[in-house]
């Protein structure tokens, strides 16, 4: 069945080669030290949640976010202008609490597709310094969902602090979702610290 | 369900609501392409650039803010169709997921896809996208007889891979801004630009004709309605369960998700050009250089 396939796509494809010449060009790498930094980072993650009998698993993988996540700079930015303007020891607070929260959030999602080929497909420059990193989650019986990575760093040293999943930015959401938590609660960070706890609880005991 | 569309839907086309919401959009949107690719000029100066820039699309310059005036009314659809999903689609959902087997589910969503083609392929054309809209034809001939009437995808195995479009998609493309976002009884989220497309597209749409002159088929565009809302539920059962869970407030974490997604959608899947600089607490950015690694495609 699949040799038919093979030459039955063979033939479509020189049939209609002028019909499907989607014009991609490529380019050199815009990044390539970004782009290994970003598989080296899937291939460890994925390595240490495949260990599912690994008793040290999840102080594993803590250490594994805290290694190669920026979390401070994500953190920071999801709390907009609150991060600026609320006390230094509240916004520690947060960002000690949506540590916890992220690195829950980062685990779920990487646990998804660590039976998966999850590979780098390209790169852009955002800035200096600034990189998105592009990869592709290729399952056997899915269709391709695209995950991006979003790096900082110089001379090799990177970080990432955002993830998109087909285009949509997990820390712009939470950026919006606390803007208006905290808008809905007087401004109060601690109550939103509070919160990130319980939410953190939640995703990793699972269920609706 | 089909009163609650049409409510949604006399909604969204009534003139005392559309037209003030149109010229809002109007109001706080570049009128051009070009109007939008100045927009994001202020930002920090872009790195060299070893390849031409992506196309900066109008929507860009709209996602920081919520753009959410009927939040309040917006959150009362919204929590009566939690409560709705809660009560029946969700466990609809879970039982089609559950009962029905994957190769049928499979079969649904490729049937669902294929009879979107006339729909796809129009909105390709109106954008100007005529290598993608060969792509949409080629599907639609491929799946339609070798596919046994569009329940399997053969021409994936071809790599012609299935895309979508629809109407809003066009207008976003066009330069038409997305007007204040709002959320539908049944239907979810959406925004001016989107139930406009939405309207547009049911006309383009041939299967809702078929029922013309023959009382016989009066079911057919009701079941497919159904049955396409069920296998969408069925295939996000996980992942919407995952973001309810994750989310401070779920609401606004689906607005955002939504626009987004949507966003990503009109440019295609190319990158966002007006990304958050997160060292000056949101300011825009600007890339300058993309490139694709050929070895990993």
């Amino acid at each position: 069945m699949s040799a038919v396939f093979g030459l039955a796509r063979r033939g479509v494809l020189v049939a209609f080669a002028a019909l499907l010449a989607f014009g991609t060009t490529t380019s050199a790498y815009a990044n390539p030290d970004a782009e290994s930094f970003t598989q080296r980072l899937i291939d460890q993650g994925v390595q240490i949640l495949r260990a599912s009998n690994d008793p040290q698993r999840k102080t594993k993988f803590r250490d594994f976010i805290t290694q190669y996540a920026d979390v401070r700079k994500t953190a920071r930015f999801t709390l907009g202008n609150y991060a600026r303007t609320s006390a230094p020891a509240d916004v520690d607070a947060f960002v000690d609490a949506f540590k916890d929260y992220a690195i829950a959030i980062y685990e779920a999602q990487l646990e998804k597709y660590k039976g998966e080929s999850l590979k780098v497909v390209g790169s852009l420059d955002n800035k200096p310094g600034d990189y998105i990193v592009k990869t592709i989650v290729d399952g056997p019986s899915k269709d391709p969902l695209r995950i991006d990575f979003r790096l900082s760093g110089v001379n090799s040293a990177f970080k990432f602090y955002d993830i998109s999943v087909e285009g949509a930015w997990l820390a712009i959401s939470q950026q919006e979702q606390f803007k208006t938590f905290l808008e809905q609660n007087r401004g109060s960070v601690p109550a939103l610290t509070a919160d990130l706890k319980t939410r953190t609880v939640k995703i990793q005991n699972g269920g609706k | 369900m089909s009163a609650n569309l049409k409510l949604a839907l006399a909604l969204a086309t009534s003139s005392l609501v559309f037209a003030p919401l149109m010229a809002w959009a109007e109001g706080t949107t570049p009128a051009t392409p070009e109007a939008a690719a100045a927009a994001p000029a202020t930002a920090p100066a872009p790195a060299a650039t070893t390849a031409a820039p992506p196309v900066v699309t109008t929507q860009d310059v709209q996602t920081r803010d919520e753009n959410d005036p009927f939040e309040g009314a917006n959150r009362v659809f919204f929590d009566v169709n939690q409560a709705l999903d809660n009560v029946l689609l969700r466990p609809v959902a879970v039982v089609y997921k559950h009962v029905v087997p994957d190769f049928a589910q499979d079969g649904v969503r490729n049937f669902m896809n294929n009879l979107n083609s006339p729909v796809i392929f129009a909105n390709d054309v109106l954008q100007g996208e005529t290598d993608r809209a060969g792509v949409t034809l080629l599907r639609f001939g491929i799946n339609s007889t070798i596919g046994v009437g569009g329940l399997i995808d053969v021409a994936k195995h071809f790599d012609i891979p299935y895309h979508d479009e629809d109407f809003g998609q066009t207008l976003g493309t066009w330069g038409v801004g997305e007007g204040p976002y709002l959320y539908f009884l049944v239907m979810g989220p959406s925004n001016a630009r989107d139930i406009t497309g939405f309207v547009v597209d049911r006309g383009l749409d041939p299967v809702n004709y078929v029922n013309w002159g023959n009382d016989d088929l009066e079911y057919v565009p009701v079941a497919r309605t159904v049955l396409n809302v069920i296998d969408i539920r069925a295939r996000n059962i996980e992942t919407l369960d995952e973001i309810e869970r994750s989310s401070v407030d779920y609401y606004a974490s689906i607005r955002s998700l939504y626009r987004q997604s949507r966003a990503d959608a009109i440019r295609n899947g190319a990158p966002s050009t007006d990304l958050p600089d997160f060292d000056s607490g949101g300011g825009v950015t600007a890339p300058s250089t993309i490139s694709q690694n050929p070895e990993a495609q």
